[in-house]
């Protein structure tokens, strides 16, 4: 793909476009494929660095990786470091080192946005010829019998043994090998990212990429966008190299994910009378348990989960009281030094555990997060996010880890580890209760949260909501949005499917209606 | 177990330390400059031969470097933390990141090394013996909500750059990339 990176930049360029999109990820490369194979003048500005497989660039480390694809390397974390943020920060987002399973948002959710949040236009009906579309695009199919490796072989057997209902998890891979480097990005181009996928239709249809750009501000004058003010970065450094970039277009796309966009509107002096800006912050908080097992499981082997239970997906409660559920529970994938990492300890008791380490299995869940978050700006302008694991989410977890352990010690964990600091461990299932009581909060046990939304929410009336059913601005028109910051909930699944659904709804306005508007 | 005892107000802020934001950070930050520059040479001989910090100074980096040591003790067949560098990459590390985040990086060395004065005692953490040392962190595990997480959060960076390095694959069963040779990235924290 002929994309302009650091090392071709020689000075200040000023750039006219039919549409600027921020952002190269799901959202970001669906719509631009669009608009350009609508014959748009399209430039994608993409603040993290371009990596290919062709130029050795996946080398399958753990580190490397991290440090060119992840959002913060690593190291972005909420206020209280409670949740460790997984986004994506390289030309194709974090659909470069998501695990591409691919849901569609159950017709429930689409229901209450439509219901509750007034989201008109994005109904089931209406996304499913895009769903259809980008299964086929996508290759999305059930995992087959050779992808499970021994993690979902054993969560299969001990859900099954407890009475859990077991399904298929649906992947959007082609030709995979099941190397087990999903997450560190795939040096086989077998999952179907963006970086595979709709990047380079949209750079076929003329569509331009910047790549180590950053956006700083959308400039905008009396209610209307007008354009981008960027600079490029130095990818040895991370920091501004100096040129500077001018994007001259009165239509712009934000879609710098959900951890990002609301930050990017915010940097902008972009208003917010509804004040739910960089509210409403929903991220999936994942906890996680580990069984150590008598024979080897090899966490970091073949595709992350292949097999999985969406029987738990809404919570029950009764007479308003928390039952259960909340969650996808799912075979855990992690690679070594990140799941050394996250074994307890020190010392000679740490260094016990990492010489069992293909031995540990682990199952984890997302939980379809009650309570929201935010975002606000510090006095640099960098976002400082707040998402506090507490009330009826905190309960979610706790359950979420009880099924996790049930699963594991009827699969044949001898033992269940906690993932928390001071290392908890379950000698049998009798021991289920300590998990009601195991400290969870900030330095007691860490989430991550890798499916952020919500932050510039969607809906019918301004006073309640940041962008309208076409994903524009309430108040700055030629303002679009186009990643999950517009969904109003987190959709209880995966999100790729359905931020790339949505982008397509947010291109068929832009190319059919908005011109004429 | 009784509850922990009252953290002063500073510490009973529920900030982090990786963002603690400016009040606090600002507080232990300029703590941490204060003190982990003034004081004396001692510092100097726990610094690992050769390696020199990009972003922390020599003091703060000698506390990081002994909090290393002490998560990563030797042990024979196995390479050490001084050989992994891995205080040094996570020195390195910084470098990629912004100020606030760093300076909430240099708070928390401050209270690996100054915790023990927080809860009555008087010996820097680089001062203890080991097995103080071991106490100190088991107290920091479970102490002030800063605490836990100025614990948790430099526990796990060392854990994860040590086992990174391919020398200690053969010891935990990991075989490794199916591509032998790493590619350097441009935007490298290896030392
Ligand atoms: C480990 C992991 C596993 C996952 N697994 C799955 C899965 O199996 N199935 C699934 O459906 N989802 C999964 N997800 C979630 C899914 O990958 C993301 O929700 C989705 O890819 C996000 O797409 P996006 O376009 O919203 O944002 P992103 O992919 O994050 O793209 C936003 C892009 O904008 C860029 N950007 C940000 N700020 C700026 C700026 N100021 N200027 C210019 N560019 C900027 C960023 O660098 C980034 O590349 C996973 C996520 C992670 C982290």
């Amino acid at each position: 793909m002929d994309i302009l990176e650091w090392t071709g930049v020689k000075g200040d360029l000023v750039e006219t476009a039919d549409a600027v999109v921020i952002g190269s990820g799901c959202g970001g490369a669906t719509v631009a494929k669009e608009l350009a194979a609508a014959g748009w003048k399209v430039l994608i500005l993409e603040s993290g660095g371009y990596y290919v497989p062709e130029r050795g660039d996946f080398d399958q480390r753990e580190d490397d990786m991290l440090a060119r694809i992840d959002g913060g390397r690593g190291l972005h974390a909420t206020a209280d470091t409670q949740c460790n943020l997984t986004y994506g920060h390289n030309v194709g987002g974090a659909s470069v080192h998501y695990w591409a399973e691919s849901w569609r948002t159950p017709r429930d959710r689409t229901e209450s946005w439509e219901r509750e949040f007034g989201v008109e236009g994005h109904s089931d009906d209406e996304l499913r010829p895009y769903y259809e579309r980008l299964e086929k695009d996508l290759n999305v199919h059930l995992a087959t019998d050779e992808r499970l490796n021994r993690m979902n072989q054993l969560f299969d057997r001990g859900a099954r043994a407890v009475g859990i209902h077991v399904e298929r998890v649906l992947q959007a891979r082609k030709n995979c090998i099941g190397s087990g480097y999903c997450m560190q990005g795939c040096s086989f181009n077998a999952k179907q990212s963006q970086l595979v996928t709709h990047l380079p239709a949209a750079l076929a249809s003329g569509a331009r990429l910047f790549a180590d750009c950053r956006v700083e501000q959308v400039t905008h004058e009396r209610g209307r966008a007008t354009g981008v003010f960027a600079r490029f970065l130095d990818r040895r450094t991370a920091k501004p190299m100096g040129p500077t970039l001018t994007v001259k277009s009165d239509c712009v796309i934000v879609a710098a994910g959900g951890f990002q966009s609301a930050a990017v509107l915010m940097r902008s002096g972009v208003p917010d009378p509804s004040g739910q800006l960089g509210k409403n912050l929903r991220a999936n908080p994942c906890p996680m348990v580990f069984g150590l097992f008598n024979e080897d499981v090899v966490l970091w082997k073949n595709i992350p989960a292949g097999v999985g239970t969406m029987q738990y997906r809404l919570p029950r409660f009764d007479a308003g009281k928390y039952v259960e559920g909340g969650y996808l529970l799912y075979p855990n994938q992690l690679p070594p030094a990140a799941l050394g990492a996250l074994m307890p300890g020190w010392g000679k008791d740490h260094r016990a555990l990492m010489t069992q380490l293909p031995r540990i299995g682990s199952t984890i869940a997302w939980i379809d997060d009650v309570n929201s978050g935010s975002m606000t700006l510090d006095a640099q302008g960098h976002p400082v996010w707040q998402l506090d694991i507490t009330g009826v989410d905190d309960l979610i977890c706790r359950d979420a880890m009880k099924k996790g352990a049930a699963i594991l010690f009827a699969a044949g964990a001898r033992e269940v580890l906690l993932a928390d600091s001071l290392g908890t461990r379950l000698r049998g299932p009798d021991e289920m209760a300590r998990i009601d009581t195991v400290a969870m909060g900030p330095g007691d046990m860490m989430f991550s949260v890798p499916h952020p939304c919500g932050m510039t929410r969607m809906g019918r009336d301004p006073a309640r909501s940041v962008v309208d059913n076409n994903h524009q601005h309430h108040q700055v028109k030629g303002l679009f949005v186009c990643d999950p910051s517009v969904f109003p909930t987190a959709p209880s699944v995966d999100p790729s499917l359905t931020i790339m659904a949505f982008s397509y709804v947010a291109a068929r306005f832009l190319t059919e209606k908005w011109r004429k508007t | 177990m009784p509850p922990p005892p009252q953290p002063p107000a500073f510490l009973a802020t529920r900030r982090g330390l990786l963002r603690m934001g400016a009040g606090t950070a600002a507080v232990l930050s300029a703590g941490s400059s204060l003190f982990l520059s003034r004081c004396n040479g001692h510092y100097d001989a726990l610094v690992p031969a050769g390696q020199q910090p990009r972003v922390l100074s020599g003091k703060q980096f000698a506390v990081l470097a002994t909090f290393v040591d002490c998560i990563l003790p030797d042990e024979p067949g196995w390479p050490t933390a001084v050989e992994t560098r891995v205080a040094l990459r996570i020195d390195h590390e910084l470098a990629f990141h912004h100020d606030q985040l760093v300076d909430d990086f240099r708070a928390a060395l401050y209270l690996v090394e100054y915790g023990d004065f927080l809860h009555g005692g008087f010996t820097r953490f680089t001062r203890m013996t080991q097995p103080e040392r071991d106490a100190h962190l088991h107290r920091m595990q479970r102490g002030w909500s800063l605490e836990k997480q100025a614990f948790i959060n430099l526990r796990l960076l060392a854990v994860f750059f040590h086992y990174t390095d391919e020398r200690t694959w053969q010891h935990i069963g990991y075989a490794g990339p199916m591509f032998p040779v790493a590619s350097r990235p441009p935007a490298d924290n290896r030392a």
